[in-house]
């Protein structure tokens, strides 16, 4: 094995070793849900069963709805029926939540127009 | 087959004496005796000089190996390329590791910055068990 090859590998394993430690394996997604839903005029949905999150765990919302002037808030409700929500903006929602409490949270969709609102996207946690 | 037996060999074989070796290649008969009991070993340049003398190659003489014996070669050879690909092909597995890892810091990076805690957003009381629930899409 050439000496510059062993450089090359060391260096390589070494790389891949270091972000490997510096990656918390609580931080990583757990999962990628997506979501095609229609919601009513003025009503709220939740999406999919519980998602049972840590505190400090994250999830990413990136949807698109249309029509894109509808006003649509993306969310999730807490255990204690709370909705925390981000609104919509131009027919997309790309918005990250930070979870504060450990619990279980669900993924909801509210349309405050009053047209039924088709949303496609992903989320992930 | 150690040099020195080779050089014995090929010097019977070519039905010569060690005088005259020492003549041809201008050295001492002692200089012959001790290459050929392996006291000493002949430099570069006699080496040189006893392939051509013998006829054969010079690394024939100092390998062993007969002309045209690519298994000899091969086996040496082939398992040391295998051993190069094998490397390669590790150090590009590791590679494509590291950018994924890398690309993958780099979101949750983007994702921690412009995280909002689930606290600090607007929140409205609903009542969960009068939602309508929809199912995640099957993939």
């Amino acid at each position: 094995m050439g000496g510059r090859m062993k450089r090359a590998f060391s260096l390589l394993l070494s790389l891949y070793l270091i972000m490997s430690l510096t990656v918390p394996a609580a931080a990583s997604p757990k999962a990628t849900a997506r979501v095609d839903v229609t919601v009513r005029p003025d009503s709220i949905v939740r999406i999919g069963a519980g998602l049972s999150l840590e505190t400090g765990e994250l999830v990413t919302v990136n949807c698109a709805y249309s029509p894109r002037i509808a006003e649509v808030d993306f969310g999730l409700v807490s255990a204690n029926n709370e909705f925390g929500y981000f609104s919509g903006n131009d027919g997309i929602c790309s918005e990250t939540i930070r979870i504060s409490k450990t619990g279980i949270y669900y993924f909801a969709i509210r349309n405050n127009s009053e047209e039924p609102v088709g949303v496609t996207g992903y989320v992930y946690y | 087959m150690e040099l020195k037996d080779k050089l014995i060999k090929l010097r019977k074989e070519k039905r010569l004496s060690q005088i005259e070796v020492a003549e041809a290649l201008n050295v001492s008969r002692q200089a012959i005796s001790r290459w050929e009991t392996g006291a000493a070993a002949p430099s570069t340049e006699k080496l040189i000089e006893l392939s051509r003398l013998y006829g054969v190659s010079l690394d024939e003489l100092v390998n062993g190996v007969e002309p045209g014996d690519e298994s000899a070669a091969g086996s040496s050879v082939q398992p040391r390329a295998r051993r190069r690909r094998l490397l390669i092909a590790l150090a590009l597995a590791l590679a494509i590791l590291a950018a994924v890892t890398g690309v993958y810091m780099l979101w949750r990076g983007e994702r921690d910055e412009i995280a909002t805690d689930f606290e600090d957003l607007p929140k409205i009381t609903v009542d969960l068990d009068s939602m309508e629930a929809v199912p995640w899409v099957e993939e």
